[in-house]
């Protein structure tokens, strides 16, 4: 017999009284979302995943796709803070022995949850987008262009130089991890490869025939609401 | 052997031509001297990495169809990438150009709307060193190995997308079944998916010992 | 001249048994209970049937053709076994209509009954309209071809497959513990016909296992899965209750994915009824003394046998769903071998 009085919670809402099954019919009208349908529950993604086994075991694509599937918006809110921690390892992909691509549904719903603003802009869509955008400009990315301006982007004081207004590397503020990430590949690198890379960050690398390209790439991005 | 041909295009991938450089002047030096050749792929752009494929995936296929449309243009059926999300991202491409008419139609369209020349054909893409153990192979490597890496021990380590997910690399068929004309190809060139050893190989080839090592890329 | 058979039941398992016993020349009676032959998907307007997707008239038509115009099958029908007496090789029978018999061997055939749902009453069966039968619904398929809401004759928005209604239950007390085996698969097809006739429907499959086995996975799991989208929720339903605000059923469950309570609305709720060994089946078992499951009342094999045709009685051999659910294919089957055993059995000597 209960005795704590905690009874009285059983008036909160626990009960699941609908689907919401438009929310999944545009997650599989997504050409990448469209294997969602043939999943059955096993769970060999979620076994293979690293980022369940290894990180968090909220993240469970599993759970995700049968959450979406019948439209279960606010269990899938619930663990929003979790959604985006996929690495794209690709074993969830591999593994599924009912040829769900699994990674790519994912995304598929993460792209409908964002699209209908029902999760917040987090931390990876946004270097997602940062680095889409740069590939948008000039066909190829730099990166330490691309790494400097996300740390720019992140809030950190980065020196430029006053005439390109290009980031120069570890003179402004640098968080320390990036430091430790990046001496060590830096001491060891040929001197060449040095003033090549310092090159590149000044002068970023293009591909040349990209104008006309850029403008339909632009469109049909913008069309997907991926820059939004 | 020799069943993905000799000479191919040449995708190096934005990070080879800059941080990774070591590993471009090297890729080019080893097919030299192993006697295959790597013909440059000029002005190709981003393949999109996972970044993009995670913003847009229209745009991802026509940054991938675009340089697919380049090899075309440069006379290639096969193109070679050494670097995993590069060869993942081309591949990936072909795989839904190939199994969605719609979306090959979609995307020629917009590739002429953006100038570029049709695909007129989908060329494959393989990984550098699935190209480097089949049309060379360990032995060629023996051979041509002039200071043996004797003594080096090697972990090798293939990363996520060398081999995954085989649905891109290998077969195409994933919502085949039995209702469904299964799809054509399986590629019987890719290395195992779960326990890779084209990198083994070839080092061992070259005079290295290879140490058991099983990270997170085969759990 | 060499002895009778008699077969009992005229369904699948025993017009196998007639068939092949009139094809290698034994004089056969068959009796059946019911005024035509073909077991109950004749006698209860089965629409479409696993695994072929024919209908019953197509599978068991020949069969029936056959057993009618052959002269060595006397078929008697509305007719039942009394009294067995004798021993193997040369059993004397009395039927219901008077008549007796010396037969050499007796094929088993009695078939199986459907679970009445009512015994589940939280189900809510007979109380709402709207909650009906799998076979109602191979009905409303067969004699009306048309999909609709008992209560308003409407289209349904939204369809609830429950699984194991009768089955794998042990609140029913130990007789039904085991599984129906044709039900998912059967859910799977009906699904799949709603879904090709209705495409705009959502359908949803409760259950606890899905249990499509061997090559009925493909045609009855994924294919309605994967080509016509029906969602499978796994959860026993646990009640259905009505809601006059909406005039729409709830099924009450937990979805035991998300690990929370649910009540879903529903427009039509079909139960999947499980397979009951027949009040024939059972009474027979007594006349001839076979041996049954001291739990489900089935029918059992002989313990010395690896055959499960062979009765613990020399003799008589039991084929079919009296000795618990099976499909028709087997059902036939069974009826086939069962046949040709008793014809063994009765010493015919069979030239090619
Ligand atoms: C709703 C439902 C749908 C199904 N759909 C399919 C399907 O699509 N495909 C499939 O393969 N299987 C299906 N099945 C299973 C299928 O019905 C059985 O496999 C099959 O009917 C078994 O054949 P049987 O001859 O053993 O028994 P039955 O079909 O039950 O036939 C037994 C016969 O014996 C007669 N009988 C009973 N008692 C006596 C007596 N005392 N004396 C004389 N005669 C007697 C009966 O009247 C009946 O004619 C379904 C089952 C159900 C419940
Ligand atoms: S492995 Fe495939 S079928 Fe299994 S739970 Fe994951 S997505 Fe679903
Ligand atoms: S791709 Fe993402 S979801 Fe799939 S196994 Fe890797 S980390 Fe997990
Ligand atoms: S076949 Fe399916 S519906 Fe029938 S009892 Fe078994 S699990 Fe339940």
């Amino acid at each position: 017999m209960d005795v704590s009085g905690d009874w009285n919670l059983i008036i909160l809402p626990r009960v699941i009284n609908d689907y919401d099954l438009d929310f999944a019919k545009e997650v599989m009208s997504l050409p990448e979302g469209k294997t969602m349908i043939q999943c059955y529950q096993c769970s060999y993604c979620t076994a293979s995943c690293p980022v369940h086994n290894y990180w968090d075991e909220r993240y469970n694509s599993r759970h995700f796709i049968h959450l979406a599937r019948l439209g279960l918006i606010d269990e899938l809110q619930k663990r929003a803070d979790v959604m985006w921690r996929c690495v794209s390892c690709h074993k969830c992909t591999h593994r599924c022995p009912k040829g769900v691509l699994v990674e790519e549904v994912l995304k598929a719903i993460l792209k409908t949850m964002a699209k209908k603003g029902l999760i917040d802009e987090y931390p990876s869509k946004k270097f997602d987008k940062f680095f889409t955008e740069s590939v948008l400009e000039y066909g190829r990315i730099e990166d330490g262009e691309l790494l400097f301006g996300w740390i720019e982007k992140q809030g950190y004081n980065v020196v430029k130089d006053p005439i390109l207004k290009k980031p120069i590397p570890f003179l402004g503020e640098t968080p320390e991890w990036l430091k430790q990430l990046v001496m060590k590949p830096i001491k060891s690198m040929n001197i060449s490869f040095l003033v090549l890379n310092a090159k590149h960050m000044l002068f970023h690398p293009r591909t040349k025939n990209w104008n006309k390209f850029k403008q339909v790439l632009r469109k049909v991005v913008q069309e997907e609401g991926g820059l939004t | 052997m020799g069943v993905i041909g000799k000479r191919v295009a040449y995708y190096p991938g934005c990070s080879l031509e800059g941080a990774t450089r070591a590993y471009d002047v090297s890729t080019r030096i080893v097919a030299r001297e192993l006697g295959l050749e790597l013909d440059y792929l000029e002005d190709y752009n981003c393949c999109g990495a996972m970044e993009s494929k995670n913003v847009t995936f229209m745009g991802t296929l026509l940054l991938n169809a675009r340089n697919m449309s380049l090899a075309r243009k440069q006379g290639h059926d096969v193109i070679v990438a050494p670097c995993n999300g590069c060869s993942f991202s081309l591949q990936r491409a072909e795989y839904f150009l190939q199994t969605d008419s719609k979306i090959f139609e979609r995307v020629n369209s917009l590739l002429k709307e953006g100038g570029v020349d049709l695909l007129d054909k989908i060329p494959e893409t393989y990984h550098i060193l699935e190209w480097f153990y089949h049309e060379a192979g360990p032995q060629k490597v023996k051979e041509k190995t002039k200071r043996p890496l004797r003594g080096l021990k090697v972990a090798n380590y293939y990363g996520c997308l060398y081999t995954r997910p085989h649905f891109y690399a290998r077969t195409y068929s994933h919502a085949g079944g039995q209702s469904e004309e299964a799809r054509p190809r399986r590629r019987e060139t890719a290395d195992d998916d779960e326990h890779p050893y084209y990198m083994n190989a070839l080092f061992e080839a070259a005079g290295a010992t290879s140490v058991e090592f099983e990270p997170m890329h085969t759990q | 001249m060499a002895k009778s058979v008699l077969v009992i039941g005229g369904g699948p398992a025993g017009l196998g048994a007639a068939r092949i016993l009139g094809k290698l020349g034994i004089p056969t009676i068959l009796v059946e209970k019911e005024d035509r032959l073909g077991g109950n998907p004749i006698l209860n307007h089965y629409h479409t049937l696993i695994p072929r997707k024919l209908k019953p008239e197509q599978v068991l038509g020949p069969y029936i053709k056959e057993v009618e115009s052959n002269p060595n099958v006397q078929v008697k029908l509305k007719t039942e076994l009394t009294a067995c007496e004798g021993e193997p090789g040369s059993y004397k029978v009395t039927l219901s209509n008077g008549e007796t018999h010396e037969v050499g061997a007796i094929v088993v055939a009695k078939g199986f009954e459907h679970f009445d749902p009512r015994r589940k009453g939280e189900l809510g069966y007979g109380l709402y309209p709207d909650v009906i039968t799998n076979l109602e619904l191979e009905q409303m398929f067969s004699r009306e071809g048309r999909l609709y809401r008992p209560s308003n004759g409407q289209l349904p928005k939204r369809v609830a497959f429950v699984f194991c209604v009768g089955s794998r239950d042990r609140q029913l007390g130990v007789t039904n513990v085991h599984c129906c085996r044709y039900g998912c698969a059967l859910s799977g097809l009906q699904a799949m016909e709603i879904k090709q006739h209705y495409p705009d429907v959502d359908v949803f499959c409760y259950y606890m296992d899905v249990r499509t086995y061997g090559t009925w996975e493909y045609p009855f799991y994924w294919a309605p899965q994967e080509q016509y989208g029906v969602r499978y929720v796994r959860g026993r339903i646990a009640g259905i209750t009505y809601s006059p605000a909406d005039g729409r059923l709830r099924v009450k469950h937990e979805d035991t994915i998300v690990q929370r309570p649910a009540e879903v609305p529903m427009d039509l709720v079909v139960l999947v009824l499980g397979m009951e060994p027949s009040a024939g089946t059972k009474k027979v078992a007594k006349i001839l003394g076979l041996a049954q499951d001291p739990d489900s009342k089935f029918l059992v094999p002989s313990e010395e046998s690896g055959s499960n045709i062979i009765s613990n009685k020399p003799g008589i051999f039991i084929a079919g769903a009296c000795k618990g659910p099976i499909d028709i294919e087997s059902s036939l089957a069974e009826g086939e071998a069962a046949g040709a055993e008793a014809a063994a059995f009765v010493g015919a000597k069979v030239t090619v």
